[in-house]
């Protein structure tokens, strides 16, 4: 079984470059064939793989779990549709200035929590999504609170299936070239152990810091995106903790510090989602990924990529 | 002058004075040995060093420089590198890895490029590490993990090491093959100040020794001086023993 993983591990390796181009490619021309019901489900997963990539670079190699993703996805979809409705900026610029405004509240929030260990700093950024919910229904001059906010609709889906695509893609390069890259190390050694990374010249907190702005401002992007393919956002779904969960699950589900650990999440949990959700209609998809979840951290901690690692473990910078 | 100088060091926990009033010197290319009883604050005393604590009360200069309430990080680049006194590798990273961490986060943003996988190669060949590059930190043995916090060190380009208790729960053997590599590292011209229990170790490889207890300096001097000191005699084996 483990040669066998070993053996398929090195085939990919040997033929990745040709599989990426052409999933890129199909990608791409997929809009001209697809319905609008497959673009829907793509969308979603392009979404989600964004933000479990995300939460991957924080909690998967930084080591810092936050419970509060869904916070900037809020942030991403508020700014944008404000911008949109009442200030009639392209929605290329909004998602744009969603992410920043993301990224420049968690170097906000981060400087004073990102030193917070372990659990606390968990539940300090859960604590950071309810604040932020909150703001939302009760800022209504801005938000037009627990009404919510809605725009126009636009009538295609595709190219909101081209913005959510580009994202991942771009989430996707970046975990890829900061894994394996001086940055990558400074944070996986802050993972491993703080203090020793300190002591071995690692700027922790800096490196914190920026690794949590890079996180937050993709779910700020998406979010945005997301928020105007809704073409509405209120408080509750705009900082739903699904989206929280999701990117965890996701992530740890494939194997949280890996590259292609979060996509591969993604795809099992969406299909499962739409799979399970088409035959047996209801909550009984949540119950399946809460008792998948806790089989998984019992049984795989790794998430799936730890049954490829091999015996040398997932250590990108020996391979060289 | 002296490379690595403290001066009226304190440090307290509350009410606990871990570190009281202490002076030391540590000149450029010696091997000076901090000895002492536990709870003495010789740890404590090296968490200062390193940036982990910032002293209570007194200064510590590097190269004339004063270093006390830097951060570690920047302590660990001006040149002074520590390990600890349970080994703390990166464990899901290879040793390769550990060690290429530390040299490439650890040196002096001034120097010249360094070429870090050649440095790395360098480092794990100097301290027979070089068969096990591959292994994660967290499947070697107690020797391994220590002998991989010394190539560590070396990896940043220290002026100064600073090991605490580097050999203490290695067997003869292993604790003579790496006092062996520290007098190297010395005849290299890296300063070495370390922590030490196992007297041989002590003894056998220091230029001087200081010797703390409840916090203080209670002595200082060659080998031969702090064996022969009844204070220090005092200090370990209680009073009234020595007359003996």
């Amino acid at each position: 079984m483990l040669q066998r993983a070993q053996d398929l591990r090195t085939w990919v390796l040997q033929q990745q470059k040709w599989w990426i181009l052409l999933l890129l490619v199909v990608l791409a021309v997929l809009p001209l064939f697809a319905s609008r019901f497959v673009l829907h489900i793509l969308i979603l997963f392009f979404m989600y793989v964004t933000l479990a990539e995300s939460w991957n670079l924080i909690a998967g190699y930084t080591g810092k779990v936050t419970f509060g993703h869904a916070t900037f996805v809020g942030i991403g979809a508020y700014t944008s549709l404000i911008l949109l409705k009442d200030y009639g900026l392209s929605p290329f610029y909004t998602c744009v200035l969603g992410g920043l405004l993301s990224a420049l509240v968690a170097v906000v929030v981060g400087y004073p929590l990102l030193r917070l260990r372990g659990p606390y700093f968990s539940v300090a950024m859960l604590s950071l999504s309810f604040i932020f919910t909150a703001l939302a229904f009760n800022l209504s001059g801005l938000t037009e609170g627990g009404r919510g906010i809605s725009v126009r609709p636009f009538a295609s889906k595709i190219p909101f299936y081209y913005f959510m695509l580009v994202s991942a893609i771009v989430a996707v390069w970046a975990i890829h070239k900061i894994s394996r890259s001086k940055f990558g190390l400074g944070l996986i050694s802050v993972r491993e152990d703080e203090e020793v990374a300190d002591s071995l010249g690692v700027n922790t907190t800096l490196y914190k810091i920026l690794a949590f702005a890079g996180s937050a401002a993709l779910p700020g992007i998406v979010g945005g995106i997301y928020g105007y393919y809704m073409s509405y956002m209120d408080p509750k779904s705009a900082f739903s903790f699904s989206f929280t969960l999701n990117s965890i699950v996701m992530c740890m589900l494939g194997g949280s510090g890996t590259v292609l650990g979060p996509i591969i999440g993604a795809v099992i949990l969406r299909s499962m989602s739409e799979f399970v959700s088409y035959l047996i209609p209801g909550e009984f998809y949540k119950l399946l990924v809460g008792a998948l979840f806790i089989g998984l951290i019992l049984y795989l901690p790794g998430g799936i990529m730890s049954l490829f690692a091999g015996k040398e473990g997932s250590d990108v910078f020996a391979e060289r | 002058m002296s490379l690595l100088k403290g001066e009226g060091v304190c440090k307290d926990f509350g009410g606990l004075r871990a570190v009281h009033n202490v002076d030391f010197e540590v000149g450029e290319g010696e091997i000076v040995g901090l000895v002492g009883p536990n709870g003495a604050g010789k740890t404590t005393l090296f968490n200062v060093i390193s940036g982990y604590y910032a002293p209570t009360a007194g200064k510590v200069r590097f190269d004339g420089q004063e270093i006390q309430g830097l951060k570690p990080f920047q302590i660990c680049r001006m040149g002074i590198a520590r390990t600890f006194q349970v080994p703390r590798p990166l464990l899901k990273l290879s040793v390769y890895t550990n060690i290429l961490a530390a040299s490439l986060f650890g040196r002096s943003e001034t120097t010249a490029a360094v070429d870090h996988p050649a440095e790395v190669e360098r480092i794990m060949d100097f301290l027979d590490l070089s068969g096990l590059r591959h292994m994660p930190a967290a499947n070697l043995n107690v020797a391994q993990r220590k002998t991989l916090e010394v190539g560590r060190t070396l990896a940043t380009a220290p002026k100064v090491i600073l090991l605490d208790e580097v050999v203490a729960g290695l067997n003869p053997m292993e604790t003579d093959r790496l006092m062996h590599k520290v007098r190297q590292i010395r005849d290299n011209g890296v300063t070495v100040f370390f922590v030490e229990h196992v007297m041989r170790a002590v003894m056998s490889i220091s230029d001087r020794i200081y010797v703390l207890n409840f916090g203080e300096k209670i002595a200082e001097g060659t080998p031969e001086e702090i064996g022969g000191n009844p204070a220090v005699i005092e200090a370990y084996l209680g009073s009234g023993v020595h007359s003996a």
